[in-house]
């Protein structure tokens, strides 16, 4: 079979696009509102879990976005205590999703009330962030000789539970090492999405306690997650394995 | 981000192309906005089972124009003794509204006068730039069908579109 491809397959390619967008599309409002009218009812009758399903919208985004690496889907659900973590592989996009929650079942639409996370953040001292926090900040007893304490915000500056982010800086390359701490009675939850072959992930121990170590390999950037029993930590640096785990182990549980 | 939102950017970001697709190969705006619409609840209700989160768009756009002809079947169910393929070889009608600029017109014309699944593989082809293997998998059809499929479909149009030039196609 003759494979074609000459001026009249791009003349054909062309009109066709040409045409195609001066055809009119519906109100997308519109649409989008018979949608979610049913999306509603099907959730209301089949009680999709919403992690599921929020993990697999999110790692689309991602690919839509083509990122590496990317957090979506923060929002925080009210009156959820415990805190779980959830890895999803869809394809080669990993989805590692963390909720605070009441038991063991997925929280589904009909029983969660979603609040928005604004995301805002608020610069300040440790000192200040000690004062303003009622919770102990864990700082850690090892960093690597070149880096610094440089800068500590309060996440969502909504409340005294607010999580907070030590910034470390390294002196030489200007590089830095991010320190997440979320205590888990306030309702948080976080989805980070990336792909599989862009990044390697392996599970490790934080002192007791198991913790998700992702490699990115285009940055160089090692992610190290875990939870403790108060606490759902997130250390980020340019490190090799050994300094990152050696800064999350000296942390002052 | 609940979602509800996270799928209204995914809507937000395929809607307009799945749209317009399944409008030129059905040639009906009010079939289509009904099919791409169809083709979202399903995606929302498979997302987390799909295989492959990459070929979405692709997805969504075979889906819309499976519903679109399903919806063209029904609506002429009732007609007696109707061939159900000689009503899809119909194109239903063309209420598409485009403006009246000669070359568009000659196009949207020529995919008007060829049969359905000659302008399914053309607009996948030719419009949102499917490869033959893709079209293979969303048309449930072997690589060599759609290879013969695509190249009539291209003989169709050339001759349609530039009848003084010799192509050997035969309506």
């Amino acid at each position: 079979m003759k494979h074609y491809f000459d001026s009249f397959d791009a003349e054909l390619s062309q009109g066709l696009q040409e045409a195609a967008s001066r055809i009119v599309s519906p109100d997308k409002d519109e649409v989008w509102a018979d949608i979610s009218r049913k999306i509603e009812g099907i959730n209301r009758k089949e009680g999709i879990p919403v992690l599921k399903k929020l993990a697999a919208a999110a790692a689309v985004l991602i690919l839509l976005l083509t990122g590496v690496f990317a957090a979506a889907g923060d929002y925080a659900l009210a009156d959820f205590r415990f805190f779980k973590t959830i890895k999803s592989v869809f394809s080669n996009v990993v989805s590692i999703s963390g909720v605070t929650r009441t038991d063991n079942e997925v929280p589904t639409v009909s029983n969660q009330n979603i609040v928005e996370n604004n995301d805002e953040k608020a610069l300040c001292s440790l000192e200040e962030a000690r004062q303003s926090l009622d919770y102990d900040i864990a700082v850690p007893g090892y960093i690597p000789t070149s880096y610094t304490l440089d800068r500590v915000f309060i996440r969502e500056n909504k409340n005294s539970l607010s999580p907070v982010e030590l910034h470390y800086k390294d002196s030489v390359s200007g590089n830095e090492l991010i320190i997440d701490e979320s205590p888990i009675s306030q309702a948080t939850s976080f989805s980070y999405n990336f792909r599989s072959n862009d990044a390697e992930t392996s599970t490790v121990q934080v002192s007791e306690y198991e913790a998700t170590l992702i490699y990115f390999k285009n940055t160089g950037i090692r992610k190290l997650l875990w939870q403790t029993q108060d606490k759902y930590y997130i250390v980020s640096a340019d490190l090799d394995e050994k300094e990152i785990m050696a800064v999350a182990s000296s942390l002052d549980n | 981000m609940n979602e509800l939102q996270l799928f209204r950017v995914l809507f937000d970001t395929y809607f307009e192309r799945v749209y317009r697709s399944t409008c030129l190969i059905i040639q009906d705006e009010s079939i289509a906005r009904d099919a791409a619409q169809e083709a979202f609840i399903v995606a929302y209700e498979q997302l987390d089972s799909l295989k492959d989160l990459d070929k979405l768009y692709t997805w969504l756009t075979s889906v819309a124009a499976n519903r679109a002809k399903d919806m063209i079947k029904k609506h002429h169910s009732c007609m007696p003794a109707a061939n159900i393929d000689d009503v899809l070889a119909e194109p239903a009608y063309s209420t598409v509204n485009i403006e009246h600029k000669d070359m568009e017109l000659d196009i949207m014309q020529a995919l008007h006068m060829v049969d359905i699944k000659y302008r399914e593989v053309a607009v996948y082809k030719y419009y949102l730039g499917f490869t033959d293997k893709e079209m293979g998998k969303i048309l449930a059809l072997p690589s060599g069908t759609v290879k013969s499929r695509l190249s009539r479909a291209r003989m169709m149009l050339k001759d349609i579109l530039e009848p003084d030039t010799e192509s050997g196609a035969v309506l």
